[in-house]
This record gives structure tokens, C-alpha cells and sequence, in this order.
């Protein structure tokens, strides 16, 4: 392959693209495939392009790696292109193994969107911050051709504090999203497209429909509001950030070498939790020190090391950190940093140990943290890692916890109130202000007996059939005086219980009991589905004056009505071969699909029933 | 409701009662009648503040004598509570007609609690509040002011000197809170103002030590009547209290601080004498006439008090060689030399009092009487020479108190030298410890003075233990279970791991891989399953450092991160009380959190975890005291020698008591739930199970006797399911709650016209 001028081809590897055989490369610069025997890649990402990458589950058949990247020199905001690659190799661990160095070192790539939302698709609010970090990251790999950790650049630092408020900036765009707009806007495809992949019975519905070409996408959407906005909302929402603890483990390496991993994200996270080292990082790279010397100081150090380990010396002494050591011992161990003023009186616990003087023996030494072997800078970023998470989802709520004494009584009183030795308060209930009152109260009577008929049904249980039978049975006997026969609201009630109660005999839960395969089940609501909703759009049609071009749409979709017929038919005969414990299940499945056989052919004939006179004109 | 108890109509806030409190009441009023001392139990959260509350203020005010209230509590926020609940009983005694005039009712806390001076409160530690506070309001400061000015007075304390005592504070019940603001608000100190109050008080609710602890207790409590009604709530530790409230440290900070205080003295001490030796002169003759004198002003100027007060004392006259300030400071410099030569010395030493004295006065020819009042006699120089930062002194006061407590007492104390911290023989730090082993010596002043002293908790189990360390006899000694409508908890033995392997956290095997991961997986099990908050405990704050690093180097945090957020009480009690909110906090929002916590520390006594900030509590081993300690090994042949306790015995008792305190912390109440995981195979036996309090034991049945992990999270699963179900508490009326007409069918009196109206 032809290289950039201070490039570095890292790995390369036979993949497929598209079908066709060729070779993957990845250098510090760039991932680019190659047909065989050309010099040009055919398809080239170039790293500052980069956006994501995702790997075929690990227990799929193929092995396969998905890039997104920006197309070069398009706007920052336009769809990205992605590209797929297969590996061919028949042995799918070592496959497995190449795709992931791939993976490892496009992991070092600057992603070109912070992800920080966690939405898959995040084309927003990238403007900002993405174009310096990758543009500073394909810098710092030029400078540093071996790339082990050299993935956090210096863009990323400015980034973490960038990278929230590019998510707000996302979501704030979600939040304006008008749906329904004619045509649509980009959010709105963007929201679209989330939902298709999403949900799996919808993007069938979507193939057959709006792929095929028989209703437009607007069209298919017009139906479908609610779920877009449900989905607009859901990608407002602000997630926190992850509540796991920041865990470093190395890859052992053949060689027996531990190897850290150091991504952007991972530095982010890294800064988040110890400020420290973040100051540190903006003093010393890279005037000072190179980055990647930096990362390897840090898994190195004591003050890394101190707490994940069980011996807290392991690890060596350093300049850097060692004062990272010193300056956290000194935050954390200063305790005024606590403002005890937010404090529930009932849990401020200096309150007792100001109470009285020292007195006794100190404790023993089981009792007081290690002298020799310090636990207490891990406890500490215990507190703090938590206290972390809480602040980013909690950060604006904190600030309302009242310390005025009305909440310190509530306080006091939530705490030792028994509530079940009181007699509950009677619920509060709202006066309704109602008009014309006897209309109210006669319904309010029917509503009564419905209630009476719908209780006694549950308690009946088994009944005698013939009796209830009988009670529909009316014969009129005009001959009878009508005195005494004066409460039609009791008969009709007796009536209609019956009538509910023979319902009940005569279709108990038939569902369970047609005893109809799942997958028959889904593909019969398929059938339904497509069925209905061209039938709907049809409709539609013919009721709005015809036009050549509305003409137009309503034949294909009479014509695709074959495809369902066509797929009722599948149906059907794939009931009649199914095994089954109900041995009519052909004739059932049948007969759950000839409503909508009916109503397509009623659709097909009302259509051509108005388009002929006008095609015959 | 009201009710009948014998003759006695009790008004109690409620509109039922639990038939636990109305027995808690009649057992209480039993003992009060008698004149006599008692011991009850009743479970946590069934309301024993309240039902000893309503009982002793009806009393109080139904009987003529009007006896005062003294309650004394473990924590400042349980003094909040009862605060809170004495104030609800008032308001709600009113609203039934009961007049309760000029009733009185307050806490007492420090100064640091307290004080409202804009400056001096903004102080984040109680001593400089303490020094500073004096620096304005000790009487020579203000003496000097009147005639020089230009010395800052604080005017709050100003204003109280202007007040009568019957125009301090209006008729009613005032929480620390309400104090404060009362304070404020009429620029009145509420420090010293609840401190003149104590006179015309009918209940005062302040910390043990006020009682228990001789140089708090001389001030504040040594002008209560006879007749007093003295309450130890949460007393399950009462014994511990009493004897640190007489046991001292001397380390090698403590003897250089002194050596310089010493310097100081004498400084002034000559100073003084230049300018004006009137003042020494007089000082020297009040000694010659004994110490009573000297102790009138000590109200305000207070004081390096002396921790012992054997009336004899006070009787006698300062010897003759330590009257003159110069003398004592000298004498006080020989006994420190005498103590840093000690200190020297590399082995482990442990002698009585007696030994010990005997020592010195070879090697110094000290002698047993000037020790004696070396701390009064300190107090009283320290006055003299109008010294008010107090604090400097501190060292040299311990000091000082050291000498007193020796030679005042043969038996029950002991004095042991250790050059080295722990076990470990590499650190140098000796430490001279004074340690009192007879809890009985800091009590019996409070059985001797007053009829009716109560102890009660929700933890005393086994109640024959108490009368035997503290050496009284209770009239009345009662166990209340819990009548429950529903299981409301569920106390669980984990005995083994998923994988069989017996977990405990006995000594031998606590480090163990497969305990270590047993105990991990279960926390994660518990995590996973359990919504909201999570309280585990630990025997040890060590064990818990330990413990932890390794599940955090081997993966077993990193699945709880996942499940829940993770907090760690630290020794610092500001930085606890912020992880406790934050706790809270992360219980009230999201998946909840796990506390990781020490039994015995500062969370396991005091915090509750009620309702969804505390679903299940899990108790990892026994809380069994480090008994390698020299002091407690010292102090277990005491009790055997002395009180016939068994060593096992003891350590047994004392480990289940705060097991128990630990688990109990979950439930508050008959209609919260939570479960109590007892993680340690040792949990099962029979002589473990019988010293948990009986409201617990009752309920550990077989089949939550010996499970693995997987069939404890089984059993957790479906408790929660049922306990998750609503419940109505009204269906229980008569069962485990009781109007008026079911105090009657058992047997008691009920209200017969409110009965009527009900009906």
C-alpha cells in the first residue's frame, strides 16, 4: 500500500469488503482496505474521521468489524458512511484475535463524537470538540509512530470538560424536535431510524411498506407519532455517568508484559476521579514529559498502585505522583472540606463526639485504621468515586436540602413518629362540582348494578347452564297482569348477567386453548399487520379526489396486496403441516386470517370499482 | 388514648398502643412505686421512648413530689428525638386537658452544640469553642473588663447575668434546636442558660456522661433530688461507659505537653508573685481550710475538675507540701520525670495501684496523700493564676487526674505499660495506660443517690449480666418480645458459601482465600437482590481495611459497583456523617448503596437504617473484642475474680451485644422491614444464639439456622416478595396493637368514657 508520508502501516490483515477479497491495514494514521494487487486503497478512514467501531457478538458465526467514520470533507453533521469487514479465515479464535488488535488500536483513535450520551447515534454536538481532539491526536500519533497508549491525547483533557456539555447541546436538540414536519427534519430521520432498529416487528412493517415503495416514508410515520415522540423523549434524557468503579486491569501479553490500555474515555474517567493526576497531566505533558511516558508513570506508580492492591507498596516511587499522593492525602484527609451545614442533624455524628470530652483508653489497635498498611486513601475514594456519581445526577437536587428548622422538626418527626398507632386521616376527596345532579345520580345507579353484575359473574364459578339458559329465555305472556313485573332495571340486569355469563360458557380463554405454535401467532399478527395498515393507506386514498399520481400509489398497493395474500396463503399451509396438540389448526389459522382475506379483497374491489370508470373514460 | 395503669391515668400520644409498650408501663411503674431500680428490654422501634415518657411524665404529674426526669441518652441525636417526642406528649397532654404547669423539659450538649456567639460558633472543633467561650465569660476576664474595657465580653453570657432565674426561660419542652433559636432570638446564651435552667426542670435529657463521667457529673448533676427518676436508654453499653469514663492514656505527647505546661506555671507562678501576691496568699489559705471554698466560683470558671470526688476529700486540707503554688509546680515536675522515666523502659509492665505507688514513692518519695489531690489542686491553681485556655493545660490535667485516680483507688483499676502498639513489636509507641476494670466504681454514686434508676434498651439480653458488672439489684427485670402482625424481619445464619466451605470470621480462617471470596460473593448475592440500602458490618476496623482491599484487588467490588454504590465509614466523624448522607441520598434515588461499616464504631451505635435505607444489614463474623488486649485480658480476670463471670462468658455477651445493636439498626418500627444476615458459622450454636436478645432469638427458627449463601438469597427473595405486598395495619387491631377496649379484655383499665364515645 502506498503510504502517507510518516506513516506507519501497524497491522494488516486478508478481510472482505463488500464480497470481495482484499487487505485490511491499520497504520497511526489511518485504516484503509485494498483491493488485491492495487496500490490504492479503495476504501480509506482516516483517523481523525473516525467515529465508532462495532464487533459481531462473540458467538455469532462471522467474525466481522463495522467502522463509522465521517465521509471525508462533509459537513460535521451529515450521516456518517459505514463499512464492514469479514474475516475469511477459517479458524474464527485466530480471526477473532486479528479483528481485535484491529480493535485495540482503533481504540487509540480520538473518537472524532464523544459519546458521552451514551445514544448510539450522536451526530450532534460534535462541532465543538470533535474536530480539535482528532485533529491534535493524528499530531500526537505522527510524533509518536509506536502507539501503545498515546490514545488519550491532549485534545482529550479539554475535552472532559467539553464533552458534558456537547451531550446537554445533544440533547437540548432532541428536545426541540417538531414531529410530523413535511419533510422531515434530521432529527426526526435520526429518531426514526433509532426506533426502526429498536423494534423488529415495526422495521419488518417498514421493509414491506416503505422500502417497497408502495407508501412513503412521511406517510408511514403520519400513523406513528406517539412512538416518535416517546423516542424523542427518551433521547433527551440525560444518563449519569456510569456508577462502575474505574478499573484498570492490564492485558497480559504473550510475552508475560502487562499492557495498560489508555483510551480518551479512559483518561476522561481517570481525571474525573483523581483530579490530581489531571492537574498533573496539564503540568507535565508534553513540555515535560511525553504522554505515553506519562500513562506508563501513572500504572506504575505507588499512588496508582496503593489501592488496588491488597499490598498497598507495590508499585515505585515517583516525582509526579508521589505529589498526587501527597495533595490527595491532604484533600482527603482535611475534613473541613465537608460542609457539615448540609447536614441532617441526625446524622451529623460530631455533634456526639463534641458532646462530651475524651475520656478512657484509646481503642486497641484492631479498632483504628493501619498504621503500617494504609486502607484509608481507598475508603476514602470509595466515598468519593460514589459522592461522584450522585453529584452527576443529582447535582442540581443537592443544593435543596433544607438545613432550616422546619425541616430539622420533620426530620425529628418522621424519625420517631409511630404511624400505625394512628387512626389513618381519611383520604382527601375533591368536591365535584356537577351541575345538573339527577342526570349525575342515574348514572350513577347504572353504574352500580354494572358493578353488582360484573362482581356476581367472577363469584359464580360454576353455574348450572340451564339455568342461566333459562333466564334468557323470555317468553311474553300478555295475558299476565303487569302488577308486581314493575322493575325493568333488575330484569334487564338479570338479563344481561346471563347473556355475559352463556358468553363466558360458550368462548372460554380460546386463545390458550386454540394451542396455535408462537411462530405461527407472530406470523398471522404479521399477516394482520401488513394487511391493515395497506388497507388503511388505501382507504385513505379513495377518499380523497383521485389524481393520476394517487392513482398511481393505489395500484401498487393493490398490487402488493398479492404479497400478502401470498404470505396468508405461506401461512396457512405451513398450519395445515405444523404438528399441533389442536388438530384443527389449519382450519383455525384459517379462519383467524379470513377477516382480513375479506377486507383485502373488499379494498382490491371498492378500489377498482372507482378507478375503472375513470380508466374506461 | 388514655388509659389506666392501677390508679394512674396515662395519656399516651397515640390512638393505640403496641401491648408490649402498655407492659413496658407497667413494669416501669411497677419499679417506680417501688422505689427501686430496673432493667428492661424491649425491642428496637416498638416506641420505648414514648412509652417511657408517657408513663414517667404521668406519674410525675399525677402523684404529689413531682419527681424529676433525668433521661440520658447514647448520641446527640437520640437526645434530638426524645426531645421531639417529650414535646409531642406535652403538646398532645394539653390538647387533652392536662394542664402540666410551668412544665420544664431540656437537653443539655456542649458548648460547641450550642453556642450562637457569631463568631465562636462558626468554630469547627468543640475545644476552641470551649477556650474561646471561656476567654469571654470566665469572671476575671470580666472582672478586668468592667474596669479596663477594651476586652471582648460575649454579650449573650452578659445578658444571662442580668436575668433572674425565674425569667430565664417560659414554661415548655425545647429541643436543642428550639434552644438555640430561643437563644438567638432573645440574645441570651443557651449554653449557660439550660445550665441555670437544671434547677427548675422537670426532665432533662442529656449524654451518659453528664451522669456518669465524675468531673461532668460533679457540675451538672450533683443537685438532683433523691427522688429523682434516673433512665438509661440505649444502656446495653453502660458498662463500657462507665469504665472509660475513668480510665486514662498517658503517651509521650502527653508528658512533653505537660513538661511545658509545668514551664509555664512557674512562669506565671513567679510573674504573680512580683506583681501581687495577694492573690497566691489567700489561695494558699483557702487550701489550709480544705477545698470546699475553692470550689464555690467553679460554675462559669470551670475547670480542670478532679475525676474522683471521695467526700473525704473535699473534707480534708491540702497537705502541707503542695500548698504553695511553687511546691505543687515543683512536685508536678518530679512526678513527671518520674513518669518519662518509665516510659523508658522496653517491656510490657502491668501492676495494681498499690505496687505502682509504692514504686514512686521509692524512687521519688512521693507519698499517696499529695497525689490524691494533685487534680484539685491544679484545678484550683490553674484559677488562681487566671488562666483561661484551658486547653493548653489539657496534657498536664490528664496528668494530674493519672495521680489522682491511682492513689485514690486499690482495687478495680489497673496500670499497664506497653512500649509497643498491637502486636506488632517494630513501632514504638509506649503508652501508660490507667485502666479502670470495675464498671461498677463510675455507678455506684448514681444507685447510692437515687431511688429509681432504669436501664433499658433494646439489647440487654442476658439480663443476669448487668447486675452483676454494675453490682445493684433491680426491683423489676423484664424481656418484652415483639408482637407482630407480620414477620417483619428475618434473621438469617449463613454458615457456609455457595461452594460449602464454612465461613466465620474467627481468627485462623478470616484471611482465608475461600472465606474472603465466600464473604464477597455474599455481599454481592445480597447487592443484587436487595433494593435500596445495604448496612454491612465488621468485627473490626482492621478486618474491614483488610477484608475489602482484597475484594476490591479481586474483582468482588466490581460486581457490588454494579448492583449498588459503595460508602466507607472512615474514623473521622465529619467524613462519616457526609458518607451517611450521601448514603441517603443514593437509598432515596436509583439502585441504593452498600455501607460498609464497623461494629462498634460510631455508625453501629446511634444511626438508624430504618425503612428503604436499610433493607438488610449483614453482620460478617462475630464482634468479638481483640482479645489479645492486655487491658481487656486484665479486665476479664476481674470480672472472674470479682463478679464469678466467666472469660468466655463475657466475650461472648459483649460480642452478641453489639451484633445485635448492628442488626438491629435495620428495623424501626412494625411497619418496616428488613432482613438481618448473621454471616459466621459460630452464629448457629446454642450458647451463641441464647445471649441475642429474645425478640431475635425467638425468631431464628431451623430453617434459617444453617444456610449456604444461594438458600439464604432463596429465603431473601421470598421475604421480600411478601413483605413487598401492602399491608394494613388495621387488621391487627387487638392482635399486636390495642385500642382501649383490648387494654380491658387483658385485663387492664381502660379509659370507660372514652370507651363509651367510641361506641
Amino acid at each position: 500500500m502506498l503510504l502517507i508520508p510518516g506513516e506507519v502501516v501497524n497491522h494488516s490483515s486478508e478481510t472482505m469488503y463488500n464480497h470481495e477479497d482484499g487487505t485490511l491495514f491499520i497504520t497511526n494514521k489511518r485504516l484503509a482496505w485494498c483491493r488485491p494487487g492495487t496500490e490504492v486503497p479503495t476504501r480509506e478512514v482516516l483517523c481523525e474521521n473516525f467515529i465508532s467501531q462495532q464487533v459481531s457478538k462473540a458467538d455469532s458465526k462471522k467474525v466481522m468489524l463495522r467502522i463509522s467514520a465521517q465521509s471525508p470533507g462533509s459537513a460535521p453533521d451529515s450521516q456518517p458512511i459505514t463499512m464492514t469487514f469479514n474475516w475469511k479465515d477459517s479458524n474464527r479464535e485466530a480471526a477473532i484475535a486479528d479483528r481485535d488488535r484491529y480493535v485495540a488500536i482503533l481504540g487509540t483513535f480520538t473518537p472524532r463524537r464523544q459519546q458521552a450520551s451514551g445514544a448510539a447515534t450522536s451526530d450532534a454536538g460534535a462541532t465543538g470538540t470533535g474536530q480539535p481532539a482528532g485533529a491534535s491526536s493524528a499530531n500526537a500519533g505522527a510524533a509518536r509512530p509506536n502507539a501503545g497508549s498515546q490514545g488519550a491525547s491532549t485534545g482529550t483533557s479539554s475535552a472532559t470538560a467539553a464533552g458534558r456539555s456537547s451531550t446537554a447541546q445533544e440533547n437540548a436538540e432532541f428536545s426541540r424536535v417538531k414531529i410530523g414536519r413535511i419533510p422531515a427534519s434530521a432529527e426526526e430521520i435520526k429518531i426514526r431510524q433509532e426506533v426502526l432498529s429498536k423494534n423488529e416487528d415495526l422495521a419488518k412493517l417498514h421493509k414491506t411498506l416503505v422500502i417497497a415503495g408502495l407508501i412513503s416514508e412521511d406517510e408511514f410515520w403520519s400513523t406513528r407519532k406517539n412512538i416518535l415522540e416517546t423516542q424523542a423523549i427518551q433521547m433527551q434524557l440525560r444518563k449519569g455517568s456510569s456508577s462502575t468503579w474505574l478499573d484498570l486491569t492490564p492485558n497480559t501479553q504473550t510475552s508475560g508484559d502487562f499492557r495498560y490500555m489508555i483510551t480518551p474515555n479512559v483518561a476522561r474517567r481517570i481525571f474525573r476521579e483523581f483530579p490530581q493526576v489531571k492537574k498533573a497531566y496539564i503540568a507535565n505533558v508534553p513540555h515535560k514529559v511525553a504522554e505515553k511516558e506519562f500513562w506508563k508513570r501513572f500504572v506504575t506508580s505507588q499512588f496508582f498502585n496503593r489501592g488496588r492492591t491488597a499490598d498497598g507498596s507495590r508499585g515505585s516511587r515517583d516525582t509526579i505522583f508521589d505529589e498526587c499522593t501527597l495533595e490527595e492525602d491532604a484533600v482527603f484527609g482535611n475534613t473541613n472540606r465537608y460542609s457539615l451545614a448540609y447536614l441532617t442533624g441526625l446524622l451529623d455524628l460530631t455533634r456526639t463526639q463534641e458532646d462530651s470530652t475524651e475520656t478512657g483508653n484509646a481503642p486497641d489497635f484492631t479498632m483504628r485504621p493501619s498504621s503500617v498498611d494504609n486502607k484509608l486513601p481507598l475508603f476514602r475514594r470509595f466515598n468519593h468515586h460514589s459522592e461522584l456519581v450522585l453529584q452527576s445526577v443529582l447535582n442540581n437536587k443537592r443544593k435543596n436540602i433544607e438545613v432550616d428548622h422546619t425541616a430539622a422538626d420533620k426530620a425529628l418527626r418522621n424519625a420517631t413518629v409511630l404511624e400505625d398507632l394512628e387512626i389513618p386521616e381519611p383520604e382527601k376527596k375533591i368536591k365535584l362540582s356537577i351541575q345538573d345532579r339527577s342526570r349525575y345520580f342515574t348514572s350513577m345507579s347504572k353504574g352500580g348494578s354494572d358493578s353488582q353484575t360484573d362482581s356476581d359473574s367472577q363469584n359464580a364459578g360454576p353455574m348450572d347452564i340451564d339455568s342461566v339458559h333459562a333466564a334468557l329465555q323470555v317468553s311474553f305472556n300478555i295475558t299476565r297482569s303487569i302488577e308486581g313485573y314493575g322493575d325493568t332495571q333488575k330484569t334487564i340486569a338479570n338479563l344481561s348477567r346471563s347473556a355475559h355469563l352463556v358468553g363466558l360458557q360458550k368462548r372460554p380463554n380460546r386463545i390458550q386453548e386454540l394451542r396455535i405454535p408462537d411462530e405461527l401467532m407472530v406470523a398471522i399478527a404479521e399477516c394482520h399487520g401488513a394487511g391493515t395498515e395497506m388497507l388503511r393507506h388505501l382507504w385513505s386514498l379513495m377518499r380523497l379526489p383521485l389524481t393520476p399520481e394517487r392513482l398511481q400509489r393505489g395500484e401498487k398497493i393493490v398490487a402488493a396486496f398479492n404479497n400478502v395474500r401470498q404470505r396468508i396463503r405461506e401461512t396457512i399451509a405451513k398450519a395445515n403441516t405444523t404438528e399441533s396438540e389442536n388438530p384443527k389448526l389449519g382450519r383455525t389459522v384459517e379462519k383467524m386470517l379470513q377477516p382480513i382475506t375479506e377486507s383485502l379483497d373488499t379494498g382490491e374491489k371498492a378500489f377498482n370499482n372507482r378507478s375503472q370508470p375513470r380508466a374506461a373514460r | 388514648m388514655r388509659f389506666y395503669i392501677d390508679d394512674l391515668p396515662v395519656i399516651f400520644p397515640y390512638d393505640y398502643v403496641y401491648p408490649e409498650q402498655y407492659q413496658y408501663m407497667c413494669s416501669l411503674k411497677k419499679s417506680l412505686d417501688s422505689k427501686g431500680h430496673g432493667m428492661l428490654e424491649m425491642p428496637s422501634g416498638t416506641g420505648k421512648t414514648i412509652s417511657l415518657l408517657s408513663l414517667i411524665i404521668a406519674y410525675q404529674q399525677f402523684y404529689p413530689g413531682r419527681r424529676k426526669l433525668v433521661y440520658c441518652s447514647r448520641t446527640v441525636p437520640e437526645i434530638d428525638k426524645a426531645l421531639a417526642e417529650l414535646k409531642r406528649l406535652i403538646e398532645y397532654r394539653r390538647s387533652q386537658g392536662c394542664e402540666d404547669k410551668d412544665f420544664v423539659g431540656l437537653g443539655l450538649t456542649s458548648r460547641k452544640n450550642l453556642c450562637v456567639h457569631p463568631t465562636v460558633s462558626k468554630e469547627r472543633k468543640g475545644a476552641v469553642v470551649d477556650a474561646r467561650c471561656r476567654q469571654m465569660t470566665a469572671s476575671w476576664v470580666r472582672d478586668k473588663a468592667r474596669t479596663e474595657g477594651n476586652i471582648e465580653l460575649c454579650d449573650f453570657f452578659e445578658k444571662i447575668q442580668t436575668l433572674e432565674p425565674s425569667e430565664l426561660l417560659p414554661a415548655g419542652v425545647y429541643t436543642l434546636e428550639d434552644l438555640t433559636d430561643y437563644g438567638r432570638a432573645n440574645g441570651i446564651c443557651p449554653y449557660y442558660l439550660s445550665r441555670r435552667v437544671i434547677p427548675f426542670a422537670d426532665v432533662i435529657i442529656y449524654s451518659f456522661h453528664y451522669m456518669l463521667d465524675p468531673k461532668v457529673a460533679e457540675l451538672v448533676s450533683k443537685e438532683f433530688d433523691r427522688d429523682s427518676i434516673i433512665v438509661f436508654d440505649e444502656a446495653h453499653n453502660i458498662d463500657s461507659i462507665c469504665i472509660d469514663s475513668l480510665s486514662i492514656d498517658i503517651n509521650q505527647r502527653t508528658l512533653r505537653a505537660s513538661t511545658e505546661s509545668v514551664e509555664r506555671l512557674s512562669e506565671r507562678v513567679s510573674e504573680m508573685k512580683a506583681q501581687n501576691s495577694e492573690k497566691l496568699r489567700t489561695e494558699y489559705e483557702s487550701l489550709v481550710d480544705g477545698l470546699r471554698d475553692a470550689l464555690a466560683a467553679r460554675d462559669e470558671d470551670l475547670v480542670l475538675a478532679n475525676p474522683i470526688l471521695p467526700d473525704n476529700v473535699l473534707r480534708e486540707a491540702v497537705p502541707g507540701s503542695i500548698r504553695k503554688a511553687e511546691h505543687f509546680v515543683r512536685f508536678l515536675k518530679r512526678f513527671i520525670e518520674y513518669l518519662k522515666a518509665r516510659m523508658r523502659v522496653m517491656h510490657v509492665v502491668a501492676e495494681t495501684t498499690p505496687s505502682f505507688l509504692h514504686h514512686i514513692r521509692e524512687i521519688t518519695y512521693i507519698e499517696r496523700k499529695p497525689l490524691r489531690f494533685c487534680a484539685e489542686r491544679l484545678a484550683s491553681l490553674v484559677r488562681t493564676l487566671e488562666i483561661t485556655d484551658l486547653e493548653e493545660y489539657g496534657a498536664l490535667a490528664r496528668v494530674a487526674s493519672f495521680a489522682t485516680l491511682c492513689s485514690t483507688y486499690e482495687t478495680g483499676f489497673v496500670v499497664l505499660f506497653e512500649p509497643h502498639e498491637g502486636a506488632n513489636a517494630d513501632i514504638t509507641n509506649p503508652v501508660l495506660h490507667l485502666a479502670c476494670l470495675d464498671a461498677a466504681i463510675a455507678i455506684k454514686p448514681v444507685f447510692q443517690r437515687f431511688h429509681s434508676v432504669i436501664i433499658t434498651s433494646g439489647t440487654l439480653s442476658p439480663m443476669d449480666m448487668y447486675p452483676k458488672m454494675l453490682e445493684f439489684t433491680p426491683v423489676v427485670q423484664e424481656s418484652f418480645t415483639m408482637t407482630l402482625a407480620r414477620q417483619c424481619f428475618a434473621p438469617l445464619v449463613v454458615t457456609r458459601g455457595s461452594d460449602q466451605v464454612t465461613i466465620s470470621s474467627k481468627f485462623e480462617v478470616r484471611n482465608d482465600p475461600a472465606v474472603v471470596r465466600n464473604y464477597g460473593n455474599l455481599l454481592i448475592e445480597v447487592a443484587r437482590s436487595v433494593p435500596d440500602g445495604i448496612v454491612a458490618f465488621f468485627p473490626s476496623y482492621l478486618y474491614m481495611e483488610s477484608i475489602v482491599a482484597m475484594w476490591n484487588e479481586n474483582g468482588v467490588l466490581k460486581d457490588v459497583w454494579k448492583h449498588k454504590l459503595i460508602f466507607v465509614e472512615t474514623p473521622d466523624a465529619a467524613e462519616t456523617s457526609v458518607a451517611l448522607q450521601n448514603y441517603r441520598t443514593a437509598c432515596n434515588n436509583g439502585r441504593g448503596a452498600v455501607l460498609l461499616s464497623v461494629a462498634r464504631g460510631k455508625v453501629s451505635e446511634g444511626i438508624d437504617f430504618d425503612h428503604n435505607y436499610g433493607r438488610a444489614v449483614i453482620m460478617f463474623g462475630i464482634p468479638y473484642q481483640y482479645t489479645e488486649s492486655r487491658i481487656l485480658k486484665a479486665r476479664l480476670e476481674f470480672m472472674r475474680e470479682a463478679h464469678q463471670i466467666r472469660e468466655n462468658d463475657f466475650l461472648t455477651f459483649d460480642a452478641l451485644r453489639h451484633a445485635s445493636q448492628c442488626i438491629g439498626r435495620v428495623l424501626r418500627g412494625k411497619t418496616d422491614y428488613g432482613l438481618m444476615i448473621l454471616a459466621d458459622k459460630r452464629y448457629s450454636r446454642a450458647d451463641k444464639r441464647s445471649k441475642l436478645p429474645r425478640w431475635i432469638g425467638t425468631c431464628l427458627t431451623e430453617t434459617s439456622l444453617n444456610l449456604s449463601t444461594d438458600m439464604a438469597i432463596s429465603l431473601v427473595r421470598k421475604f421480600l416478595k411478601v413483605m413487598a405486598q401492602p399491608f394494613d395495619m388495621q387488621s391487627q387491631l387487638g392482635v399486636s396493637m390495642w385500642a382501649n377496649e383490648h387494654i380491658v379484655q387483658h385485663g387492664g383499665r381502660g379509659d370507660i368514657a372514652a370507651m363509651e364515645v367510641d361506641s
